[in-house]
C-alpha cells in the first residue's frame, strides 16, 4: 500500500557523454547586465510574499582536471522586504582543508540603478575551528548599501583539490529561485558521468557550449519544512551526479554484482569459528524451534557483548580492539564491538546454529527510500542487517540496534526493499513494517478528583516497540535526575503545567528488550474547572493539554508518519462526594473506511456514582498507510481534529440537591 | 540568595582517590583530587570544583602573563559537560603559549590531554571578524562519574588594559577560588567585590592574593537573577606609579573612563556631504525635534548590524568606525549606529552624546568599579528640549534632559528602551561625565496590551470571531519582531497557530497587521472561525471558556524551596471578549468574578451578561518588581489563582 502515493520522483540514469577537451575554463569577466525590468520588479515571480527571489544561480562544475573539480557560483538575488534585507546581506563561505575559495566578488545594485562594489579588503577571512589537522576556514563579507529594492549579486571560485565530480546538485533551497543551471564538464578518463533526478520534473542534462552540460529549472520554491513530513531528500528538487563504468549494464546486473562482491565480501566475517561454534551450542541449548534458537543468539549477542555505540565511558582502547575485529569469532572474543560487528557475530553464530545467513542492505527511511532502479549503492543502501533464512522465509535481524526488541528492526529500514547479499541470484525482500499494537504507548492511572476541583493518584506510562527504543535513546545518557527532570517536563506538558510529579520511578531505560515504563505520583491543582454548582473535568487525564496533530490550514507536501502506533489508556476517577454526574455521555468512536486511524473511548461509573472508569484505545498507520498525498492533508487534520476532540472531552459532576426538610 | 544554601559538612559522595605515583598529572591536581566533596542541600549538583585559581603577572615592560588552573569533580554524568579547558585570547594582543589538560579516572589512572587534543575556535560565530579566539581541550566524552579533570592556560597579552575581573564562581560549588596578582615593586592595586561582603587580598609586596573557599552551588531557578547577580565577582585595577607603565591605560574613577572613551569615540564622528545632504533629506517633512529624532532613528535602526572587530586588546572594541564609513556602506555595530546617528542629528544641530552600557543584564553594571570593561553595547543620549516629552527622557545633572535611545534596537521605537537596559547603570561618554546614570523605568502602562474579542457562539458550538489588539512599548516590539522577521506566510501561519492554541482548528480569515512606529503601538486585527469551540453536553448544555486566547496556563514555576528572588517585569494587559450567545439558549452558570492585588501585581476578571450578550474582562497589572525567595508562594499563589481564573467556564442550558 506505501506506493499507492509514490509519485515523488522520476528517477533516471543517463551517460552525460566523455570526450572532454580542455578549453579554458569561462565564465564572464564583467557582471551581467542587470536588467531595467529586474531593478523595477516590486514582487516575487516565483512566491508571492517572498522576501528575496533569486533571479538566477548558476555552478559551473569542471572536473575535466585530473587533480582538482573548480566550482564557479553566481548568484543575483532581488530583496523585496526588509526581511529578505537581513537575510541576505551577509555571506560566510566556509571551506576545509584542500579546498580553496578564490576570486570573490560582489555588488549591490540599488533601485535608483547605482552600483556599489564589494571592496576585496571588505571580504575577511578567518579560521572558524583549527584542530590537528582539521582546518575549517571562512571568507566573509557584507554587503554595502543593501536596501529593499536592491539586486545583490555575488560570484565565487571553489576549487576542490584532489576531488571528483561525485555530488549533489541542490536544485531547491531557502530561497525561491526563477532560474537555477548547474553545468558540468565531466572528466574524460573512461568513466560515464551518470546522474540521478529527484523531484526536478523533466529537467535534464543537456549539452552546452565548450564541453559542458547544462540542467536547468525554472521558477523553483523555496523549500519549506512542514510536520509530519517525508525526509528532505525524497521531497526536495536535486540531483545526483557520479561516475560509473561506461560498460555498466542495466539496474539488474548492477545489484547482481554489488549482491555478489558483497556477499564474498562477508562470508568470511560470517564464518563461525570453533569458539563461535561452541558458544553457540551453549547458547542454543535447550531451543525447541528454529524462533528459539535465534531468539536466544539474539539475546546473547546484545547482553554479553558490549555495544560501544550504545556504550558510556567508551575509551580510545575500546575502539581500537573492536576495530582489529574482522570476523564474527574476534568479536566474540573481545566481547565488544560496533554497531556492524555485533550483526556480525548476530550472524556467525546463525550459520554456527545452522542457518543460511547473509548480509543484508536496505535504504534509511529517514533520509531516502531505497529504489531498485537506481543503480548507486552508496547512495541507495543507507542501512544493513542480517537475514536469516527460517523455513522458506528470510528474516532480518539486527542486534546491533540496541534498543530495537527482537522480531523488529529499526523504524528507517522497515518497509523497504532489502538486498540479500548471494554469489549467483538477485534476492530482492520486503522488510515489514511492525504493526500499530508493536509500538504502543499504554497508559494507566488512578485518580481522584477533590471538591476544590485538583487531582491527585498514581500513574504508569509503558512505551513498547518503536516507541520505547525512541524513548530510550532520548534518554541514554543522562543521568537518573536528568531523566526524570525531562520526563517530569513531558508529564507537565501533557498534563498541566502547574502539576505536581513525585515519587518517580523509571524502569528499564537501558534494557534491550523490556518496555520503557515510568511511574508517578501527581497532583493537579485546578485540574477541573468550578461553577457555582458544577464541577467540569476531563476524564483522559493524560490527554489535558492535549492539541491535534495537525495545526497549519495549508500544506505543500505529502503527510508521512514514520511508523505505526497505538495507545491504551485506562484511568480510574474517585468523584467527589456530594456530586453526581450530570452527563456520562462519552465521544463516538471514530475510525476512517479503511481503519487507518481508530479511536474508541469508553466510560462507566459504579452505581454508587463515586467511581468512574475510562478507557481509550487509539492507533493510527494501521494496515502499513503511514504515506497519504498532500490532498488528503485537509481528511487527515480534520480526522486528528476529532481525535482530539474526543480526547479532551469533558463530563460535568453537578452538586447534590439536599432534600428538602418537612414542613 | 546565597546564604540560603547550606552546605553540610558530611563528606561522603566521592572519596578522595589514590592517583598512581607514575601517572603525568601535576602535583598540584593531584592535591587537588584528594580533597573530598561534600554534600550539599540542592539535589543532584553535576559537578565540584575543587579549585579555580588564576594568577597574573604584569611585568613593567607591559607584558601579562596569565595562567588558570582548574580542577573539578564529576559527580552525575550531567557533570561531564563541563570537563573542558578553554583559553580565550584576541589575536591582536594575546598568544596562548600552553594548554594541557588531565583526566584523573575514579580507579586512579590518568589521561593527559595536549597539543594534539586542542581545538582553536574562533569566537562570537555571528560576528562578520572577530579577534576572538578560544583554545579548547574536551575531555567531555572521556569523563565518567567519579573522575576529576583538571587543566592549566598559559596566555600571554600586550594588552593597553590594567584591569580584571574573576568570577569566583559560575554556578558549581567551588571548594577553593582564589585570584593572584603580581606587579612589579612599587605599583598598587585596589579591589571591589561584587555580591558578597568584600574580599580583602593577603598582601605581600606588590603582590595580592584574592581568596574564597567553599562556595555552594547557585542553582538554576526560572525568572531569578542573572549568575552575575548571584555568584561573587572580583574586580581588580592596578595602578603603575608616575614614572612606570605608561602604557597601560588606568581609570581611577568614572570620569577618566568616560573621557578615554569620548577621546576614542569623537574624532569617529565625521561628516559629508552625502551624510548631511541624507540627514536634511529625512527630516524634510520633520516639524518638531521630536520629529526629528524619529526620523533619524528610523533610518540609523535600518542600517544593517554587522559586526567586525578589530584591535580589541588596544580599545579596538570601543572605537566605531567614522559615521562616514557606515554611511557609505549601510551596516555596523552598536556603537557604529549610535555613531552615525551622533553625526546625522549634529547636522540637525541637536547634541547627542554616545552611552556605554551593557545589553541583556540590567544588574550587570556597578557604580563602584569605575571600568570600561563593564560594557559591552552601545546607545545614545540625546540632548532635547523641554518641548519633547517621553518616557525614556532622563535628566542628567550636568548635561540637562537627555532622551536615551537604542538604535541597534531594530524594534524599540524613540521613547522607549529595551527591558534588559531599563534600570542599569550606563555611563555617558563625555569629557564632563564623572557618575554613572541610572536608565529609566518605564511604568507597566508603556508594555501595554489591549485587546477586544467579538465572538459570535454557534448552536453547535462553533464560534466566529473578530480580535482587535493594540500593544505598545515593549509588549509592541516583540510583535512588531515577530512580523519583521518572518515571511508573510509564516507569519500568517503564526497568527493561525496562536488563535489555535485557545480554539481548536481555527481558521483564521483576515490577519491585518499595522505597525505604527511613531507612536510606538502595534495593531492586529484576526478574523477567524472554529468548527467545534464550545461543548455540547447531552444536547442541553453548552459549555465554553470565555479566555479563548493568550490564557495564562502555561506559566511554570520551581518545585521545592526557592533560593533565589524571583524577577518580574512591567507589564499591562487588558481584554474584552463579548459573545453573542446562541438563540434558544439561557446563560444557566458564570464564573464568578476574580479579584487579586498583591504588591506586585493586580488582576482582575468579571462576568456579565446583557441581553443575549456575555462579556468577559480580565485585566492584569505587573510591577516592576524583585520578589525575594521566601515570599516566593505569594508568586505562585497569584499566578496559580490567574491560571485557576481562566479556566473558568461558562454553562449555558437550552431552553
Amino acid at each position: 500500500m506505501r506506493s499507492q502515493f509514490l509519485n515523488r520522483s522520476l528517477i533516471v540514469c543517463f551517460i552525460i557523454g566523455l570526450g572532454a577537451c580542455m578549453h579554458a575554463f569561462a565564465q564572464d569577466k564583467d557582471w551581467r547586465p542587470v536588467t531595467s525590468e529586474e531593478l523595477s520588479a516590486k514582487a516575487p515571480l516565483v512566491e508571492p510574499g517572498a522576501d528575496a527571489e533569486a533571479l538566477f544561480w548558476d555552478v559551473r562544475v569542471d572536473d575535466s582536471s585530473a587533480f582538482e573539480t573548480a566550482l564557479k557560483h553566481y548568484v543575483r538575488v532581488k530583496i523585496f522586504t526588509e526581511h529578505g534585507r537581513e537575510q541576505y546581506s551577509k555571506y560566510d563561505i566556509q571551506y576545509s582543508k584542500n579546498t580553496k575559495i578564490k576570486d570573490v566578488e560582489a555588488r549591490v545594485t540599488k533601485p535608483d540603478g547605482t552600483v556599489l562594489n564589494l571592496n576585496k579588503d571588505d571580504v575577511l577571512e578567518r579560521e572558524v575551528v583549527k584542530a590537528n589537522g582539521l582546518k575549517i576556514k571562512a571568507k566573509s563579507f557584507a554587503l554595502p548599501g543593501l536596501e529593499v529594492g536592491s539586486i545583490l549579486e555575488y560570484r565565487y571560485k571553489e576549487i576542490r583539490e584532489g576531488s571528483s565530480a561525485n555530488m549533489p546538485l541542490i536544485f531547491q533551497r531557502e530561497i525561491p529561485i526563477q532560474n537555477i543551471s548547474f553545468y558540468v564538464r565531466p572528466f574524460a578518463n573512461g568513466l560515464a558521468l551518470k546522474y540521478l533526478t529527484y523531484n526536478v520534473g523533466n529537467t535534464r542534462f543537456e549539452k552546452d557550449k565548450n564541453d559542458f552540460y547544462r540542467a536547468t529549472m525554472t521558477n523553483v520554491p523555496a523549500f519549506h519544512e512542514e510536520p509530519s513530513m517525508l525526509p528532505v531528500n525524497e521531497v526536495r528538487s536535486w540531483m545526483y551526479i557520479f561516475y560509473q563504468n561506461e560498460d555498466a549494464k542495466d539496474s539488474k546486473e548492477y545489484w547482481k554484482s554489488i549482491s555478489k562482491a558483497v556477499y564474498e565480501g562477508s562470508n568470511k566475517s560470517l564464518k563461525p569459528n570453533g569458539d563461535v561454534e561452541s558458544v553457540t551450542q551453549q547458547v542454543v541449548a535447550g531451543a525447541a524451534t528454529d524462533d528459539e534458537k535465534l531468539h536466544k543468539i539474539f539475546d546473547y549477542t546484545k547482553t554479553q557483548i558490549r555495544n560501544l555505540t550504545y556504550s558510556t565511558n567508551v575509551s580510545d582502547d575500546d575502539w581500537k580492539r573492536a576495530r582489529s575485529a574482522k570476523s564474527g569469532g574476534d568479536v566474540l572474543k573481545i566481547k565488544m564491538g560496533g554497531s556492524g560487528d555485533i550483526d556480525t557475530l548476530f550472524g556467525s553464530m546463525a550459520r554456527a546454529a545452522g542457518f543460511d545467513v547473509r548480509l543484508a542492505f536496505s535504504g534509511d527511511r529517514s533520509d531516502l527510500f531505497f529504489n531498485p532502479n537506481t543503480p548507486n549503492f552508496r547512495l541507495m543502501l543507507g542501512s544493513s542487517s542480517i537475514a536469516v533464512k527460517v523455513g522458506q522465509d528470510w528474516k532480518f535481524f539486527s542486534p546491533a540496534e540496541y534498543y530495537t526488541p527482537y522480531g523488529m528492526l529499526g523504524w528507517v529500514e522497515e518497509a523497504q526493499q532489502a538486498l540479500i547479499t548471494d554469489p549467483k541470484e538477485l534476492i530482492w525482500k520486503d522488510i515489514p513494517l511492525s504493526p500499530a499494537e508493536r509500538s504502543m504507548e499504554k497508559r494507566s492511572g488512578k485518580f481522584k478528583l477533590l471538591e476544590d476541583g485538583s487531582l491527585e493518584g498514581e500513574a504508569r506510562i509503558e512505551y513498547t516497540g518503536h516507541r520505547a527504543a525512541l524513548m530510550k535513546a532520548r534518554n541514554r545518557g543522562d543521568s537518573d535526575t536528568e531523566k526524570e527532570k525531562n520526563l517530569k517536563e513531558l508529564i507537565k506538558a501533557n498534563i498541566m503545567s502547574g502539576a505536581e510529579v513525585e515519587k518517580f520511578t523509571i524502569e528499564n531505560a537501558d534494557d534491550p528488550e523490556k518496555p520503557f515504563v515510568f511511574t508517578f505520583k501527581i497532583r493537579v491543582p485546578d485540574y477541573a474547572s468550578k461553577t457555582g454548582k458544577r464541577i467540569f473535568f476531563q476524564p483522559n487525564v493524560f490527554e489535558r493539554s492535549s492539541k491535534p496533530r495537525f495545526i497549519s490550514n495549508s500544506r505543500k507536501y505529502e503527510i508521512y508518519i514514520n511508523y505505526p502506533y497505538s495507545e491504551q489508556d485506562d484511568i480510574t476517577i474517585e468523584l467527589p462526594a456530594g456530586f453526581s454526574l450530570e452527563n456520562a455521555d462519552g465521544p463516538a468512536p471514530i475510525r476512517d473506511q479503511q481503519g487507518i486511524g481508530d479511536h474508541k473511548t469508553s466510560m462507566q461509573v459504579t452505581t454508587d456514582g463515586r467511581l468512574l472508569t475510562y478507557k481509550r484505545k487509539f492507533s493510527f498507520g494501521n494496515g502499513g498507510h503511514i504515506r497519504f498525498p498532500v490532498v488528503s492533508y485537509p481528511v487527515i487534520k480534520t480526522m486528528f481534529e476529532a481525535f482530539n476532540k474526543a480526547d479532551v472531552h469533558q463530563l460535568t459532576l453537578k452538586q447534590n440537591v439536599p432534600p428538602s426538610s418537612k414542613p | 540568595m546565597l546564604c540560603s544554601v547550606v552546605l553540610l559538612a558530611v563528606f561522603v559522595l566521592f572519596q578522595a582517590m589514590p592517583v598512581r605515583a607514575d601517572s603525568s598529572p601535576p602535583q598540584w591536581l593531584r592535591e587537588a583530587a584528594a580533597q573530598m566533596t561534600p554534600v550539599y542541600e540542592i539535589k543532584d549538583v553535576p559537578a565540584v570544583v575543587l579549585r579555580n585559581e588564576e594568577f597574573i603577572r604584569v611585568e613593567s615592560d607591559g607584558t601579562v602573563t596569565r595562567t588558570v588552573r582548574y580542577a573539578m569533580r564529576i559527580l552525575v554524568r550531567e557533570g561531564r559537560e563541563d570537563a573542558f579547558a578553554k583559553a580565550v585570547y584576541e589575536t591582536d594582543t594575546e598568544k596562548v603559549r600552553d594548554i594541557n589538560a588531565w583526566l584523573i579516572r575514579k580507579s586512579g589512572t590518568a589521561k593527559d590531554y595536549g597539543k594534539k587534543d586542542t581545538v582553536d575556535i574562533a569566537l562570537a560565530e555571528n560576528d562578520l571578524y572577530n579577534e576572538a579566539r578560544e583554545k579548547v581541550i574536551s575531555a567531555v566524552s572521556d569523563a565518567a562519574e567519579g573522575d576529576v579533570f583538571g587543566y592549566e592556560t598559559v596566555t600571554q597579552s600586550r594588552s593597553i588594559f590594567s584591569q580584571f575581573e574573576f568570577r569566583f564562581q559560575n554556578r558549581l560549588p567551588v571548594l577553593i577560588s582564589q585570584f593572584e596578582l603580581d606587579l612589579p615593586s612599587g605599583w598598587r592595586a585596589d579591589s571591589v567585590t561584587f555580591n558578597k561582603a568584600k574580599v580583602e587580598p593577603a598582601v605581600n609586596g606588590s603582590s595580592y592574593t584574592w581568596q574564597l573557599r567553599d562556595l555552594p552551588p547557585i542553582n538554576y531557578e526560572a525568572g531569578s537573577p542573572n549568575t552575575s547577580s548571584l555568584s561573587p565577582r572580583l574586580a581588580v585595577s592596578f595602578f603603575p606609579p608616575q614614572t612606570a607603565g605608561a602604557q597601560f591605560q588606568t581609570f581611577a574613577n568614572w570620569s577618566a573612563v568616560a573621557r578615554w572613551i569620548s577621546e576614542i569615540e569623537d574624532p569617529q564622528m565625521t561628516i559629508d556631504d552625502a551624510l548631511a545632504a541624507k540627514a536634511h533629506e529625512l527630516t524634510d517633512n520633520a516639524k518638531t525635534e521630536i520629529d526629528k529624532i524619529r526620523a533619524i532613528s528610523r533610518y540609523v535602526q535600518q542600517v544593517q548590524y554587522i559586526s567586525i572587530q578589530i584591535g580589541v586588546g588596544r580599545g579596538g572594541g570601543y572605537r566605531p568606525h567614522t559615521s562616514t564609513e557606515v554611511f557609505a556602506k549601510s551596516y555596523g555595530d552598536c556603537k557604529d549606529k549610535a555613531n552615525l546617528m551622533r553625526a546625522m542629528l549634529s547636522v540637525l544641530r541637536i547634541q547627542s552624546f554616545m552611552v556605554s552600557i551593557t545589553a541583556d543584564d540590567a544588574n550587570y553594571v556597578r557604580a563602584e568599579w569605575a571600568s570600561p570593561h563593564q560594557f559591552n553595547h552601545c546607545i545614545i543620549a540625546i540632548k532635547v528640549s523641554d518641548a519633547t516629552s517621553a518616557p525614556s527622557v532622563v535628566t542628567h545633572p550636568t548635561l540637562g534632559r537627555l532622551l536615551i535611545f537604542d538604535p541597534t534596537a531594530q524594534y524599540t521605537p524613540v521613547g522607549d528602551l529595551p527591558e534588559d537596559e531599563q534600570g542599569s547603570f550606563a555611563l555617558i561618554d563625555h569629557k564632563d561625565s564623572d557618575s554613572l546614570l541610572k536608565m529609566p523605568v518605564l511604568p507597566a502602562e508603556m508594555n501595554r496590551l489591549n485587546r477586544t474579542v467579538e465572538v459570535t457562539l454557534g448552536s453547535a458550538g462553533e464560534i466566529a470571531g473578530k480580535v482587535n489588539e493594540t500593544t505598545v512599548g515593549q509588549s509592541a516590539v516583540g510583535e512588531r519582531a515577530r512580523l519583521h522577521s518572518l515571511s508573510a506566510a509564516g507569519y500568517n501561519n503564526m497568527i493561525e497557530n496562536w488563535i489555535s492554541r485557545g480554539a481548536t482548528g481555527a481558521k483564521a480569515t483576515r490577519i491585518t497587521p499595522r505597525d505604527d512606529r511613531d507612536s510606538g503601538s502595534f495593531n492586529l486585527d484576526v478574523e477567524f472561525t472554529a468548527n467545534s469551540y464550545a461543548q455540547i453536553m447531552q444536547g442541553k448544555l453548552m459549555v465554553f471558556k470565555p479566555a479563548i486566547i493568550g490564557r495564562l496556563e502555561r506559566l511554570s514555576f520551581t518545585e521545592g524551596k526557592r533560593m533565589h528572588p524571583y524577577m518580574i517585569d512591567a507589564t499591562f494587559y487588558s481584554e474584552t471578549v463579548r459573545f453573542k450567545l446562541p438563540p434558544g439558549f439561557d446563560v444557566d452558570e458564570i464564573p464568578s468574578a476574580t479579584k487579586l492585588e498583591t504588591d506586585f501585581g493586580k488582576y482582575e476578571a468579571n462576568y456579565e451578561v446583557k441581553g443575549d450578550q456575555l462579556i468577559f474582562t480580565r485585566s492584569l497589572k505587573l510591577n516592576r518588581s524583585t520578589i525575594s525567595a521566601d515570599k516566593y508562594d505569594t508568586v505562585r499563589n497569584f499566578f496559580g489563582r490567574v491560571r485557576s481564573a481562566e479556566q473558568s467556564q461558562v454553562v449555558l442550558m437550552k431552553k
